[in-house]
């Protein structure tokens, strides 16, 4: 049984301007202690779908989905009251700003409080022994001094590492990190990134990282999904993936990272031409085709998701696995 | 041909006091220390550090946002240290300055034209066609089209407004701008449309750039020269590919190795000694490191201030054999 299983999630919003689809068909299956990524450029719904799986979009939304269910319980059919309940138990976020997500007006020790009073911690003393706890798991110094004081009297880092404490107060099986360090420091970067694998292993909990950044997805998970629009464009084991990948946004993507740049400095970089249409114009059939070099006179259709293998990918004419080699030229804009 | 210095800098300082109540004993913060550089004209120097080594600070130095304690700052040839600050808007404006964010640093009340055109209107004497023919021409250079012109920065992408932000510093015709961090807050697809970009107006414009960002692969693709920078001391400078290849500082060896331990930041009170910024945290420290400032070594074509540079590089070497 999987631990969250969701099938073509979608999410429309009603505009001035008619309505746009966000998340178009999102697919998604995460196993007990699995390490799953989700790649892809900003307004790529990425951010979007877990909100959405989560119960935390806005309520001008249409969200529709054949199939929602979290350990086996059906989040669809349920009431209001139930549903908040078992997805508050199970599943944690963190998001990318921790200066942002909390709040300025009180102190660490009265939000943290807020969480386990919450989840069913009933006496001051119960919690603050909890309080204690999650503070030294998470590698801080100094807790009483932290408790006292407020967000702007802390650094990025202590404030990273104490949303991760929250999103650890109620011990949950699937947690979920929206980009948690996008706008960090590069040595707290991988501080915050080797505690929270260490943390989410021990405690035998499910991963999922959203991030931009593939050379963090290629060492910290197991199953990656790249969006593009929001469409899932391909799917499958990270490994595969990033060694071969299918899709020709992903080849794009993948040889646009610095990390990858194997030309003569100062020469011009590979990248990939133009940039992600809006919401409210989309292209005719394949998102990516006035972008895309392989681009022919079918990708005027619409490409659907192929997942007949356990590497799917939704394009008419995918790079050959075998052929890589002779198609990695990228477009120079 | 010889080329032309764009930027020299000797022994430049910058200092703020911050004390706090008015019978507290004056107390003072040094945000930048002696640090000296000179660029050339088409040349890029790429400065590393992490958060709350000066690196910002420098950049307000460079375009006349803050004025130096000490020291010489020489712009095309001319001084501008000491500036009343009506000369200053003329001395600093061939250094210009792209910033991080490109949501935050377009006013969102102008449009395009309008905000292209302010620089102009308060440094420059041109009449308004003039004007008007500059802006269209910073705007194809930057891969723009004029009509673009007409709109406000909330119609743009990320990546256009970055475009817009980098027209922004052309529209004077500077010899130099300072890059704080251009990539970081772009999509990777945008990212390497940027680079190519900037790489493209430094040939065509002869352009020198100061790049500040923490990307090692972006460091080495664009910068001839690399400063690293640590608690505003200069610790490492030199040509970029041997300083990447062969650190002699400890610092820099522990930041390309990605090993640096907690950086000053995260600790809230930043204890300053008198010796080597780096000595709570080197593997290598003795003594004296805590008590005497290091002098400047020169190793090959990098200049390191260590007091144990020599000794730490020789044990690497035997090592390494």
């Amino acid at each position: 049984m999987s631990l969250l299983q969701v099938e073509n999630l979608c999410i429309d919003f009603e505009t001035t301007f008619g309505r746009i689809r966000a998340v178009d068909n999102f697919n998604i299956r995460i196993e007990h202690g699995a390490f799953h990524g989700i790649v892809g450029e900003s307004g790529a719904g990425k951010s979007l779908a877990v909100l959405a799986i989560m119960g935390l979009v806005r309520e001008n939304s249409v969200i529709s989905a054949d199939h929602l269910s979290l350990e086996g319980q059906d989040l669809l059919t349920m009431n209001e009251t139930s549903r908040r309940k078992l997805v508050y138990q199970a599943m944690s976020i963190i998001f990318q700003e921790p200066t942002t997500s909390l709040n300025p007006c009180f102190t660490i020790a009265y939000q943290m409080n807020e969480t386990l009073k919450a989840h069913g911690h009933r006496t001051a003393k119960q919690r603050k022994n909890r309080v204690l706890e999650l503070l030294n798991d998470v590698g801080l110094i100094n807790i009483n001094g932290i408790l006292q004081s407020y967000p702007h009297q802390l650094t990025q880092g202590m404030l990273q590492r104490i949303m991760i404490a929250i999103a650890l107060a109620c011990d949950p099986l699937l947690l979920i990190a929206d980009e948690p360090t996008t706008s960090l420091d590069l040595s707290e970067q991988i501080q915050i990134m080797d505690l929270l694998t260490k943390l989410v292993e021990q405690r035998n909990m499910s991963l999922v990282l959203i991030s931009h950044d593939f050379k963090l997805l290629a060492d910290e998970t197991d199953q990656l999904t790249v969006m593009y629009c929001g469409q899932i464009i391909e799917a499958g084991p990270t490994k595969e993936i990033i060694n071969s990948p299918r899709h020709p946004y992903t080849e794009a993507l993948l040889a646009s990272v610095p990390d990858s740049w194997n030309v003569e400095p100062k020469s011009p970089v590979p990248t990939l031409k133009g940039s992600t249409p809006s919401l409210y114009h989309f292209p005719v059939g394949c998102y990516l085709g006035p972008r895309c070099q392989f681009a022919s006179a079918k990708c005027v259709r619409k490409p659907r998701l192929d997942r007949s293998s356990n590497h799917h990918v939704r394009c008419h004419s995918p790079i050959d696995k075998d052929a890589t080699s002779q198609n990695i030229v990228v477009t120079n804009s | 041909m010889t080329k032309i210095h764009a930027i020299a800098a000797s022994a430049l300082s910058k200092t703020y006091d911050i004390t706090s109540g008015f019978f507290n004993k004056k107390e003072s913060l040094i945000a930048l220390e002696e640090i000296s550089f000179t660029l050339l004209e088409g040349d890029t120097l790429g400065i590393l550090g992490e958060s709350g080594a000066g690196k910002s600070t420098l950049a307000k130095l460079l375009v006349g946002a803050e004025t130096p304690s000490s020291g010489l700052l020489l712009i095309d040839s001319k001084d501008v240290t000491n500036l009343t600050t009506r000369e200053r808007l003329s001395g600093h404006r061939k250094v210009r300055i792209v910033y991080q964010d490109p949501y935050a640093s377009l006013n969102p009340r102008l449009t395009i034209s309008s905000l292209l055109d302010e620089p102009l209107r308060n440094v420059t004497k041109l009449s308004k066609q003039e004007r008007r023919k500059l802006i269209i021409k910073v705007l194809n250079l930057v891969g723009l089209k004029s009509e673009h012109g007409r709109r406000l920065p909330h119609m743009f992408s990320a990546g256009e407004r970055q475009r817009i932000a980098i027209a922004r510093a052309l529209i004077l015709d500077p010899v130099c701008i300072v890059l704080d961090e251009p990539l970081s807050s772009l999509d990777i697809s945008v990212q390497s449309q940027i680079v190519n970009l900037m790489l493209e107006l430094q040939k065509n414009l002869d352009l020198s750039y100061v790049l500040i960002t923490y990307n090692l692969p972006v460091i080495k693709h664009m910068c001839d020269q690399l400063m690293v920078l640590c608690d505003g001391r200069m610790v490492e400078y030199g040509p970029t590919a041997s300083v990447l290849e062969s650190p002699k500082h400890p610092y820099t060896q522990d930041i390309l190795n990605k090993k640096s331990k907690t950086s000053s930041s995260s600790t809230n009170v930043k204890k300053q000694y008198p010796g080597c910024n780096y000595c709570d945290r080197c593997n290598y420290v003795s003594e004296h490191c805590y008590s005497d400032k290091p002098q400047q070594h020169l190793m090959g074509s990098q200049l390191v201030s260590c007091h144990k540079v020599e000794q730490i590089n020789n044990t690497i070497k035997i090592r390494n054999k």
